[in-house]
């Protein structure tokens, strides 16, 4: 993480001092988590101003003396934050579906002779990616609980509700059920995982609701794939 | 937009605080709010344990277990006993 010592350093090797007749460097106010304003001062003689949150706000900042509004000094987690956060993370899920593809074609090429993808099951795998690592995000502020993970849960079962008006998510009741869990599962842990991501929630927070939501979701990804697979050979 | 009810680890010695009013700065949640010249935690559940509070207060009057939240990290460090960092 960005720090004091980082700052101290770069503030000598830059030779400010020699370069600036004043001795007042602006840090954004999201650097704060890394700076002890205080010793930047002590250990480079240079004081620290804490900027505003967002760059865009820097005219505004400037044009009042440095002196921020109380907006100025908030971090939201709105459409789009949440978006182009969802989009650096969905990239990284990406290359799991693109393994499970592969693992696919392997697996069918090595019983069967012939190379074989499943559409159906790779559709319905994809949906509880996509529910929790794109939905999710996209939806967050209108889904159910405060939790991600139970956020998470609900974003699975709706898209496995329009799998299932649209036919995809099983020819019987094994498979209904199975997918089920499947998709809110996976959905429900993509979303946990988001908590990472976003500007709001606390690492006490995330530790509290995954001690109910992990065993849940391990117990519910075994039962769901064991329902799956009896529903294929059924 | 809310996240769970009275988990966060802030705490604040307002007899500590010298009244600076830097965590009320950097703070990007309006979590304190000055009162009668000291610091008072106004919205506790807004708090994400950055530690940017901590990290600014002069008189060490402000603690907070600071970490970044994320779901895997804490997994694998519960598995393998050891300090993981996110991404």
């Amino acid at each position: 993480m960005f720090g004091t010592d980082e700052l101290v350093s770069r503030i000598k090797s830059a030779g400010l001092e020699n370069i600036v007749n004043h001795k007042i460097i602006i840090v954004p106010q999201l650097g704060a988590p890394g700076i002890a304003a205080h010793k930047v001062k002590q250990l480079s003689g240079f004081k620290v101003i804490y900027g505003p949150v967002r760059a865009e706000d820097i005219p505004e900042f400037m044009k009042n003396n440095m002196v921020a509004t109380e907006q100025m000094r908030r971090a939201g987690f709105g459409f789009i934050d949440r978006f182009t956060v969802m989009l650096a993370e969905f990239a990284a899920t990406i290359k799991i579906l693109v393994f499970i593809a592969a693992l696919m074609v392997i697996i069918t090429k090595i019983v069967t002779g012939n190379i074989r993808i499943n559409m159906n099951l790779f559709l319905n795998i994809s949906a509880g990616f996509v529910a929790g690592s794109v939905l999710g995000p996209v939806l967050l502020p209108w889904l159910p609980g405060k939790a991600f993970s139970v956020k998470g849960f609900f974003c699975g079962v709706l898209v496995y509700l329009v799998l299932t008006v649209s036919g995809l998510s099983g020819t019987n009741y094994l498979l209904y059920s199975g997918w089920l869990l499947v998709i809110s599962v996976v959905s429900s842990f993509l979303l946990m995982n988001f908590t990472g991501a976003s500007t709001y929630t606390s690492l006490s927070g995330v530790i509290k609701e995954m001690k109910t939501a992990v065993p849940l979701q391990a117990i519910g990804i075994v039962a769901g794939v064991v329902l799956v697979i009896m529903g294929f050979f059924k | 937009m809310k996240y769970l009810k009275n988990v966060v680890t802030l705490e604040l010695n307002t007899e500590k605080c010298n009244g600076c009013r830097m965590c009320t700065i950097v703070c990007p949640h309006g979590v304190f709010a000055m009162n009668n010249g000291k610091s008072a935690i106004k919205d506790r559940d807004s708090c994400m344990e950055c530690g940017a509070c901590m990290k600014n207060c002069v008189p060490g009057a402000i603690s907070v277990r600071p970490g970044v939240g994320c779901a895997s990290a804490i997994i694998l460090s519960a598995l393998t006993g050891k300090e993981i960092a996110c991404g």
